[in-house]
Formats: structure tokens, sequence, C-alpha cells
């Protein structure tokens, strides 16, 4: 366990270096110059050349690189070209409140995606089944945009429960921010929604099958107990990657969703970072979120390895 | 051509059903629908896509305008029609790159693997932990936004997901048969990659395409609402959204009508991804609603009419004398085309104490007669007519719970592979402790103890640890011990054996058949034991009964049924099993013509009358279980003339070709001091550390020779190093030390660096029929391919070479233009060995070519390379765990244990004493039937140890019974050869080893004696 621990470290160390080559060739050295795109359009060459010279782009690329990476692990991650504002500040600031929405509409969405899941898949082929498949296909066909416009109407126009913008003020903390965030995840719980329910779902039809199902019930062991000790305990394993995957998926969902409610979380910031070409700004954006996917499926490769006796005694 | 017929059969196929399950239907109508729309917008639109209307600003949807107008007054119609138009283009076109070169590089980097493939998975690894969208946002704003960036970026960010589904479809195909077959000949990259894999990977393929598609089109339509992707005024679904969203009060319907395209074409494409998976997976896999309630309809209509019958007071008194009795029970499964009856018209009984042994071949409906009785039939399974009654009560249409009492200590069932049998993530001394507490007797606080009680009782040394730990981590014996303690622990009245030691080793085999056999002898148990193997199931039953495709020929005490059978299909069962008899290797084995009949197409009057030699015009009526003698039903017509023809009924008209060993045109092949060993990779911790590189040392010092013309047999359980031997003879695995010699040449020991001469000189055939072929080339394709490369025959006489190739191994000229799934198991074993043959090699390994296959059609395969080999002067490498069939087939016979040879000699010499005492082991465990085995019974302890660290000395020293002292442990035996190139690898003499053996079979003789 142990060994397999360190190894899964290993490859994360591995996968952040290579995401970090990536997304530094694309941003600094796909655009072109970056030095014109950043200086008005009648600037001299002379003033280009310096421009150049100041942001460093004359030196080679690996020396550019290395200045780089240095700089972010260190914690200066530079200046966004945009607001000429220091970008590590701005970024966490955004990164916290992108946090909270995860955090919530993980909370909403998991529970209710695993009961619809694993309920469809007990009662397969059946009036439960139907319904539930039916629901999480619909919801499949929608997206996010959709989902959230769709939502307000509802919930802040007709209904006038929850409001229908999020932008909260800076520094918000959870207790302020919840009312504005319940919207937005609800929007998020749809997209995981139909994911997620289709696999467990998948997953808990699979196990059914098992002859070790069957060695259950012919041992003469009652439906609930053959269900939570036989079929859900394995079925449940593989959800743990799906979870974790589903991070990924929520977070380019995320992006969107932020939009839609004016929430000021990493989505909106990257939007407006693309908008501008504020390189930084991108840069230290995607690391971050790079970072929390890579982790996410650190933690679910450790939980599987934790749960299930075949690796951990590997 | 015959090629094109199998692709488009192949697509018609698919076609038909995605359209035979409504929901694929109806998704597929719909990416058509759209597809349609969007190819003819320009025609089917009112408006252009940008007209403004400033009159008709903000209209509802009208018959002017369908779907209304939006707030500059275009028409939404239009524009939806042409915003199918650009996302079907941008994502098909992006989808279709990203197939293309993900599929090239997913082929590549599957394919040759190593270091490449490494670089290239982590690189796509670490693109693919970016966000989809992330990623394409961040490329947008590096490149501009613009239609083709959001092509590019669509492609950049799919190909890493195509390239790893296509990566591990390779890596699943690649070491199949057909595959290897390739290899083998010589065939060159390209052909391998585009034809023999590419087609086995296009299913997996559709599927991702058309889930890339989906999501195309949502992260399109998610670009376009950002307002980062396409740009207004171009019509995109996601920018009109975005649009209509300040406005949505105001103008609803310009909302709506985007958003719902977006919805419906996504729905639509995925229902059509599932349908392609479904149908890709299986044909029959999946019931619809209607034939499910069919089935749960035959289960309620037959169940209450059986309970009813059970309340009738007037049921047979006989039955209450027996544990089970079974009555014109017909079981069938429902298929796409209607009820196919697996079991039809059964009736018997097993009386208590009494062992009912259940033999047949594949398909003969064993395994449903076992999960009927415990009443577990598939969920497109039911019991449609007849009874069945345990001590009188009915079985049939119970409640669960009712069920769940016959299955607390009334019937237990003991399957086939014990490994997916147990739970993998339960300790297995709480898999046991589950079945006791239900047991209202066994107090909570004796739970853990009589655990205990039970593992030691099926022969678990150390129970206390045994219990403790999980499936995986014990061997397949210790498994089934496990499965067999957990059927106990109910006390059932009735044990079900399904197959219980089918895929152990057989020594492994023999001491599970001696504990089923111990427990079945103790208290008062009855016992159903089904089994293909005549041996097996002669060992432990009381009575036997022959199943033939589903229905029941022959019933009778176990002695007079293998002595004096009845019915001609046990008769020919028989037959065909090999014997031991030493002058082997000089007659062929008798066999049955023809094949088992389909379920779905059965022979009208007896089901064995298209194969039976003594078949008449009064064979056309069904004949009925008539009694022979005391307890002995035979299902046929003509039983006195079988019990007067049996000698002859099948024995074969020809006795085998001499054989013209002097003639033979090819060379000797040569194996000097070969040893093959997989390198172990060090961890992190060993490479700092500099520990030394361990490796598996799968073959170990192998010296043999293979006379041209002659059979080499090989034997030896799982881990003997026997296919990682023939593996490296055909460099297939490249051995790592010693020397391969065909004459005076050495062979280079990898397949790619070998000339086609001496690639054709070695040709093999394969284990699995399976996956020998490829499934998406006819046979005549792949001979035809085996002769292109092979041989010097000219293309226009290839044809004509086919046909004859086919005739020589019995099938029909015509089979060349089949698929291989058309075939049978032994048809597509018959394809192989003519591939094999195709071109003159001098060398065949044979890979338990025949060990998958139904006895009777092993016989006739036997039959075939044996005749062959008499007509062409061959060289057989048969490696086998069926000793059998090695003492029927071989001349030489070579035993392996660990890497190493135990012993090597004349069949003659290495199937009488003095042998190895693992020689001896095998041959003691091997099932004969009715267990007229000469020789005293030898069972092997322990494990096999681990070929990473070989015992020191002699290999078998842990778990020889002949050991004589610390010596086996310390020092490697010598060789000890004696005349005709007999030698054994031990420290006994052979004179002793042979006084000892020789002694013992005497010790029982005398028993035996003594006990008369």
């Amino acid at each position: 366990m142990g060994r397999f621990a360190l190894r899964r470290l290993g490859f994360l160390v591995l996968t952040l270096l290579f995401t970090s080559v990536i997304i530094f060739s694309i941003t600094q050295f796909l655009p072109g110059d970056v030095a014109r795109i950043l200086m008005p359009r009648d600037a001299s060459e002379e003033a280009i050349a310096a421009k150049r010279t100041e942001l460093g782009l004359d030196r080679s690329p690996l020396v550019q690189y290395g200045t780089w990476i240095k700089g972010f692990i260190v914690g200066d991650w530079g200046r966004s070209f945009a607001w000429d504002i220091p970008v590590r500040p701005r970024v966490t600031e955004a990164l916290v409140n992108s946090l909270m929405l995860a955090t919530v509409a993980l909370a909403m969405a998991i529970p209710l995606s695993l009961a619809l899941g694993i309920w469809a898949g007990l009662t397969e082929g059946r009036w439960p089944d139907h319904i539930i498949s039916l629901f999480s296909l619909s919801v499949v066909g929608l997206p996010e945009f959709v989902t959230g416009v769709l939502l307000i109407e509802l919930l802040a126009f007709y209904l006038g429960w929850l409001p229908a913008n999020s932008s909260i003020a800076p520094g918000s903390s959870f207790a302020d921010a919840f009312p504005f965030l319940i919207l937005p995840a609800l929007t998020a719980t749809f997209v995981l929604l139909a994911y997620v329910v289709r696999l467990t779902r998948a997953e808990v039809i699979e196990q059914l099958n098992r002859p070790y199902v069957r060695t259950a019930v012919l041992k003469g062991l009652s439906w609930p107990s053959v269900v939570v000790r036989h079929v859900l305990r394995n079925a449940l394993l593989p959800t743990i990657t799906v979870i974790a995957i589903s991070i990924g998926w929520l977070i380019g969902g995320i992006i969107v969703i932020e939009n839609v409610f004016n929430y000021p979380g990493l989505g909106r910031l990257l939007l407006s970072a693309v908008d501008h070409r504020d390189f930084p700004l991108i840069q230290a954006i995607t690391m971050v979120v790079v970072f929390g996917v890579v982790l996410s499926n650190l933690a679910a490769d450790l939980l599987y390895a934790w749960l299930d006796p075949r690796i951990r005694y590997e | 051509m015959t090629q094109l017929q199998s692709h488009r059969h192949a697509i018609s196929r698919i076609a038909r059903d995605l359209f035979r399950r409504p929901s694929s239907a109806i998704g597929t109508s719909i990416v058509i629908l759209f597809i349609v729309v969007a190819i003819l917008g320009p025609w089917l639109s009112p408006y252009g896509p940008t007209q403004m209307i400033a009159a008709d600003a903000r209209q509802a949807p009208s018959w002017t305008h369908w779907f209304g107008t939006d707030m500059l007054g275009r028409d939404i119609l239009s524009r939806v029609i042409y915003g199918a138009r650009s996302v079907l283009s941008l994502t098909g076109l992006g989808s279709l790159l990203a197939v293309v070169i993900g599929t090239m590089i997913g082929l590549a980097s599957g394919y040759w693997g190593g270091l490449l493939d490494e670089l290239i998975m982590r690189l796509f690894d670490s693109l693919l932990a970016i966000p989809a969208l992330l990623l394409a946002l961040v490329l947008l704003g590096a490149v501009g936004q613009s239609q083709s960036s959001v092509l590019a970026v669509i492609t950049v960010v799919y190909v890493p997901i195509v390239a790893r589904v296509v990566r591990a479809e390779v890596l699943s195909v690649k070491s199949l048969g057909y595959i290897e077959a390739a290899r083998l000949r010589g065939e060159r990259l390209p052909f391998i990659l585009f034809r023999e894999i590419l087609p086995s990977v296009l299913p997996a393929l559709s599927v991702e395409a058309a889930l890339r598609f989906s999501y195309g089109i949502f992260l399109v339509a998610s670009l376009g609402y950002l307002g980062v992707g396409v740009q207004p005024p171009t019509p995109d679904w996601g920018l009109m959204v975005k649009e209509a969203r300040n406005a949505v009060r105001l103008i609803p319907w310009a909302l709506y009508f985007p958003a719902g395209a977006i919805s419906l074409l996504v729905i639509g494409v995925n229902l059509t991804a599932d349908g392609l998976k479904g149908a890709l997976q299986s044909s029959s896999g999946s019931l619809s609603a209607r034939e499910r309630l069919q089935i749960l309809k035959a289960r309620r209509t037959h169940a209450s009419a059986s309970s009813a019958d059970a309340q009738n007071p007037l049921a047979p008194a006989s039955e209450e004398a027996a544990m089970l009795t079974a009555q014109h029970l017909t079981a069938s499964y429902r298929v796409e085309k209607g009820w196919i009856d697996a079991l039809r018209d059964i009736t018997l009984e097993i009386r208590p104490n009494e062992t009912l042994g259940v033999v047949g071949e594949s398909g003969s409906g064993k395994s449903t007669l076992a999960l009927a009785i415990v009443q577990y039939l598939s969920s497109n399974g039911a019991v449609r007519s007849g009874s069945l009654r345990f001590e009188g009560a009915n079985v049939l249409g119970r409640s669960r719970r009712a069920l769940r009492s016959l299955r607390n200590g009334k019937i237990a069932l003991i399957p086939q592979d014990p490994m997916a049998s147990l739970n993998p993530s339960i300790r297995v001394g709480d898999q046991i402790a589950e079945v006791l507490r239900q047991q209202a007797q066994v107090h909570k606080a004796d739970v853990e103890a009589r655990v205990t009680q039970l593992v030691g009782h099926v022969r678990i040394p150390d129970p206390e640890r045994v219990m403790r730990q999980y499936p995986h981590q014990l061997s397949g014996g210790m498994q089934q011990r496990i499965v067999i303690a957990m059927a106990l622990a109910a006390n059932p009245r009735l044990l079900i054996l399904d197959e219980p030691t089918t895929g152990l080793d057989v020594t492994t085999e023999a001491a599970i058949l001696d504990l089923v056999q111990e427990l079945l002898s103790e208290g008062s148990r009855s016992a159903l034991y089904i089994s293909h193997d005549l041996g097996v199931v002669s060992q432990v039953s009381d009575r036997i009964a022959v199943l033939y495709a589903g229905e029941l020929l022959e019933v009778g005490p176990v002695a007079r049924v293998f002595q004096e059978p009845r019915h001609p299909y046990t008769v020919g069962l028989l037959a065909s099993i090999p014997q031991f008899e030493i002058q082997g290797g000089v007659c062929e084995l008798p066999s049955m013509k023809g094949t088992i009949p389909s379920l779905a197409q059965l022979p009208s009057g007896c089901i064995f009358r298209p194969r039976c030699p003594l078949a008449t015009e009064r064979c056309l009526q069904r004949p009925e279980l008539s009694i022979q003698a005391l307890d002995h039903d035979v299902r046929c017509h003509h039983t006195d003339q079988v019990s007067k023809t049996r000698e002859s009924l099948f024995s074969s008209s020809q006795s085998r070709e001499p054989r013209r060993e002097s003639e033979s045109p090819h060379s000797v092949l040569k194996l000097a001091d070969v040893a093959v060993r997989f390198p172990i990779r060090r961890s992190f911790r060993e490479v700092i550390a500099n520990s030394p590189r361990k490796s598996v040392q799968a073959v170990n010092g192998i010296s043999l020779t293979v006379q041209p013309g002659n059979t080499l047999g090989i034997v030896g359980e799982s881990g003997s190093g026997k296919t990682t031997l023939a593996r490296s003879i055909l460099g297939l695995t490249p051995r790592s030390e010693g020397d391969v010699l065909l004459g005076e040449f050495s062979l280079p020991a990898a397949l790619a660096q070998r000339s086609q001469t001496q690639r054709r000189e070695i040709q093999a055939v394969s284990q699995n029929p399976d996956q020998a072929l490829n499934p998406h080339l006819t046979i005549g394709v792949s001979l035809r391919r085996q002769m292109l490369r092979l041989t010097v025959i000219p293309r226009s006489e290839i044809p004509k070479a086919t046909r004859e190739l086919l005739i020589q191994v019995g099938l029909t000229a015509a089979d060349a233009s089949r698929l291989p799934s058309q075939l049978s198991g032994g048809e597509k074993q018959r394809v192989a060995i003519a591939r094999a043959i195709a071109a003159d090699s001098g060398h065949i390994v044979c890979d338990e070519a025949t060990s998958s296959l139904d006895v009777s059609v092993q016989a006739r395969i036997l039959n075939l390379l044996a005749r062959l080999q008499a007509q062409t002067g061959r060289a057989y490498i048969l490696i086998t765990h069926d000793l059998a069939v090695v003492a029927h087939m071989a001349d030489q016979i070579c035993v392996m244990y660990l890497g190493k040879l135990m012993e090597i000699g004349t069949r003659n010499d290495v199937l009488a004493p003095p042998y190895h005492p693992y020689t001896e082991a095998l041959l003691s465990s091997y099932p004969a039937i009715n267990g007229d085995s000469q020789h005293a019974p030898i069972r092997l302890s322990g494990e096999v140890p681990s070929p990473v660290d070989l015992p020191t000395g002699c290999p078998f020293h842990s778990r020889c019974p002949r050991v004589i002292g610390p010596i086996c442990r310390d020092l490697a035996p010598p060789w000890q050869e004696s005349e005709g190139g007999h030698a054994i690898a031990c420290h006994i003499p052979q004179d002793e080893l042979m006084a000892i053996q020789l002694n013992q079979t005497g010790a029982l003789d005398g028993l035996a004696k003594d006990g008369v």
C-alpha cells in the first residue's frame, strides 16, 4: 500500500510536469508574438522589441519555461497583462469561491445520483428503472447554460425563491454566499446526475450478474443482506473513480455555470482572461485547476486501493 | 470481394440491431433527420440566416415564422437550420479528424508498446488532466477565436481520448491466436495493423466516435454561449441561446428552439451510442420489456399449475422415497426468435445417500439442470413444464422466502470457477460465517469456532490463518475448498456439484475429488455431480445419467452404464476417450460423425438420429425411456442391437496408415539449453539499494530433440513452462539463453529476425479455436494469406489449393466463403490445422489444441492430426495437460515441472515404471474411468513454488512424496539416462525407483485380493 501510494504520487508529479509544459507551450509560443499582441497597433518596432526584452521573450524557450515554473513553485505567479495586478491573490480569491460552489454541488449531486443509480440498477427493467433512466437521459441532452437559464426562470423569477444573480461580494463567507450558491449548484447537479446515475446503474447490474452474488443468494441470505454486503460493496468501488472523474467534469461545467450566474469564481476569471489574452492569468488558472483534478484522481486511487483488498495486498 | 461482403454483412447486421430496439431506433432517426436538415439547409430554410426583417422583429411562432423571430427580426427556424449546418460540420469534421489521428496513434502505440508507448500515454494522460472545456478556452485564447480554431480545438481535445480507447483495444487483441498466426507467417506490419487489428477495433471505435460527437456538440455550443467560439452573426445554437437569454421573458421562443435543438440532437446521438454498444456487445444479451413479461408470465403460469399439482394428495408413493424428483421437466430460455428448450422432458430422481452423476458434452443442458434445481435460472430462463420436488415438497413457483428455507440447509450448490464464486472483497472466513449466522441453532459465540472447524474439515492446513485471507490470496484448489466449506456450513441434505474441478490442475483435481468422495460418504447426504469428464463422474457416482442436447438418453448404475452401455451415444462417448493402452498410436479413435444439434433446430424423432449408425425409419418416432435391466433405463429403439454390436459400432474402418518416417524431407529440430526469463521491474527502492534484478524463470535449460515425422508430447501442470517453451520455439517469446537448431542452422530467437523459410518450417495450432481465426476475415482469405506468404503457389492456383486444403481437413470447398462465426469449435480448429499445414512445414506446435473441445470432437481432431502426419511426415510438438491425449498421440514424452525437464523418453518408457516421482503423481491423479488405475493413489501436497525464487536442489523437492533426504533440497539431481534415451532427473537410482513403484502397485493388488 505504501509503495502503491508512493508510485501514484510520482505519477502526480510527472503529470503536473507534463501539463505545465503543455500549458506553457500553448500560451507562450502558440500565439505568435505576445509582445505585439500586448502593444498598441501603431507601436514602433523598437517599442515592441523593448517589451519583448521586458517580458523575457527574447531568451531561449527552455530558460523562459524554467523561470516561469520556478516562479510558479515559489509563489510568484507573475502580473496580469490586462489589469497589471499580481496574479496570485486574484486567482486564490476566485479559487475559494469556486471551491465553495463545487462543494455544495458535490454534496447535492453525489448522494442523490448514487441513490438513483442504485435504485435503477436494482429494479432493472421495471418501472423505477424506466423512469430514472428516462429522466437521466433527458438530462443528458441539457447543456448547463440551458438548465441554468431555465432554473433561473422557474425558481428565481416565477417562484421568487432564490436570487437570480450570484455575483457575491469579494471575500464573502460561506454562510453569506450560501443562498447564492444553491441555484448554480443545482445546475451543476444536473450535469453530474445523468453521468453518475448511468454509471452506477450499470455497475450495480453488472455486480448482480456476478457468480458470487449467485453464491450469496444460494447460501440462503436474505435479499437485503445480499444487496448490502455483496452487491453494493463491490458496485460502489468503481463509483469512487467515477466521482473523481466527475470532478473534472464539474470544473468544465462550472466554467459555464459561473458565467450564467455571474458568479465570481475561476471560470468567470478565466473567460475574461481569455478575452483579454491575459496569458499569465490563463497559465495560473489552468495550473490550479489541473492541480485540483490530479489531486482528486490521486485521492480516488488511494481510497480505491484502501477499500479493495486485491490492490491493498499487492 | 468476399472481404467486402463480410463488411457489408457486418454493417447491415449492426443497422438491423440499431433499429430493432425502439430507443436506439428513435435515436438513430433523430440523428439522420438532423443530418438531412443540415445538408438540405439552404433549400429548406424559408429565410436567410442573417436576413433581418425589421417589421417582423419579436414575432411569436406563426405560419410565416414557424419558430418566431428574434429581437432583430431574423427568422429563428432558418437560424436553427443554419446552426445545425454549422454545429454538425464543425463537430463532425473535428471528431472525424480526432478519430483518424487518434486511431493511428493508438494503433502504433498499442502494437509497438515500449518506451514510445509509455511516453505518448503519459503525455495524453496529462492532456486529459486538463478538463476539455478549459483546454479549449486556453487554446482559443492562444490562437484567437474563429471557426477554424474551434475545429482545431475539438480535434486536439479528442485525439488523446480516441487514441487511448484504440490502444486498449489493440492490447486486448494483440496476443490473440490470429494475430500471432499472422506474425508466424511473416505478415508485414501494414497488413497486421489495418487488416487484422483495425476491424476488431472498429466496434469500440464507433461507439467512442459517437460519444465524442455528442460531447463535441456540447463543447461547440458551450463555446458559442461563452462567446469565444463561433462569432456573430454566424448562426450558432449556443450563441443564439446567449442572445435570447437577455430577452427571455420578452421572446421565450428564441431560447426554446435552439436549446431544444441541442438537447434533441445530443439525446439522439447518445441513444445511438447506447444502441451501438448494445448491438456490438451481444445480439441476445438484453431483453425487451415484452420478452421479459413473457418470461415472467411463463414462470407464473407454470408455477401456479405445479403448486396446484403439489396439493394433490394422490402423488405417486414412490416419490417419497427419493430426495429429489424431476418429472417431465422442461427448462427454456427466451431468445430473439422465441423459446429454446435447453432441457426437455427430464425425468429422474436422486435417492437418499446417493450420488447421481450427470455427464454430457457442451450444450447438453447439464448446467441448466443444476440451476433449475436451485431455482436460479438466468433472467431469460424459466421452467415451462414438469414438476420438481425436494423430499416430496414442490420446488417450483416458491416465493423468495420459501426458497430461502430450501437453501438454508436443504440444497447447496458448488459451482465451477471458485474465484468468481467468492466475493473478492470479503475475507473467506466471514463468507462462511454468513451462512452460519442464518441458522437459528448456531450460537453467535460459536460461529468463529465452527468456521475454523469447517475450514479444517475441508483439509485446509492452518485454518485460522486462511480464514482471514481474501479469495485472491488463495490458490484455485484452496478457493474451491472454501466454496465447499461454505456449502457444507448449512449442513445441506443435497449437494449439487457443477463441474467443481474443471479448470484445476490434474493433481489438484485429484485431491478435491478425494475430498468430495470423503464428504459424500459421511452422514446421510445425497449429491448430484455434473461433469463433462466421464472419468471424474465414474469415480464419485453411484448412478449415472447421460444427457445429450437437453434430453436424458440413458440412466443407470455406474458399473452397468460404463460396462454395458445400451445407448449408441453412450457407446460413442466412451469410445472417444483416448486410452492408456500400451501399444498406443496405431489405430484411430472410434468417433461419432456430425455434431450436437443446435437447440434451435432439433431433429424430429430420436434426438441422436442424425449421428447414429443404427438409425432406421423407426427412429423418426421419439423413443421413450425404457427399462433395460434393474434400474437401467435407455431411450433408444435399438438397444438389443447396441448390446450385440457395441464393439464395432463406431470403430473406424481404417486403421491408422503406417508412417513413412525415413522419407520425411524435414530437418531435425533440436533444443540446446533453452531458457526463457521475464525480468521483473525493480521498484524505486530496489534500484536505490542496488538489489539484484529478479526474473521469472519460466523455462530453465531445456534440451531435447524432435525427430522428423514424430510427435513429441510435453506434459506438465500450469506453471510448468510448457507453453513458454513452445512459444520460444516459435519465436513468439524470444529465448533468453540456449539455442534452437533446425538441422544444422540456429534459428534466431525473435520471430522478426527469422527468414520466411525459417518461419515456414515451424507453424502452430493454438488452444482457443475462437481466437485462432480472425472473425472479420473469411476462411478462404485466412488460408490464402498463409499460402501467399509462405508458399510459391502461383496466385491463380491458390483458390484450387484452398479447396483441396479444406477437403483434406474434412471440411467442404464451400466453407471458404464462410466467416469463423458460422463454424463450430471443432470446425474452427480444423481450419486452424489447415492453415498450419498450408505451407510445407516440417514442424507443427499444437498448444492444447483440443483441450477446449468436447471429447467426441477431440477424438476426430486427434484422428485428423494423426492421419495428416502419416501422409506428410510432419513432426508435432504436442503440448497438453491431458495425459491420455499424450499417451495416445506421442512417440516421445517429456515431463516438465517449474520450467525444468523431469523426465524424457519414448512413450512406453515414460508411461511405465520407473517413473520420475512427479510423473508418477501425475499418472496417479489422472481420473480414469471407474478408477481402474494401476497405481496406488499419490497426492501432492503444498503449492507450486514461485518461479521467481526457484527452490534449490531439485525443483520438485518441496512437494515430492519420495524425498530421500537433505540431498534433494541441496543438490540438483543428476540425469539418469538409460538405453533408448529414457532419462530421469532424480537422486533415487532408477532401479530403486522401479522397485518402489512396482512394489506399491503389487501391494495394492494384494490388498484388493485380500478384500475379495
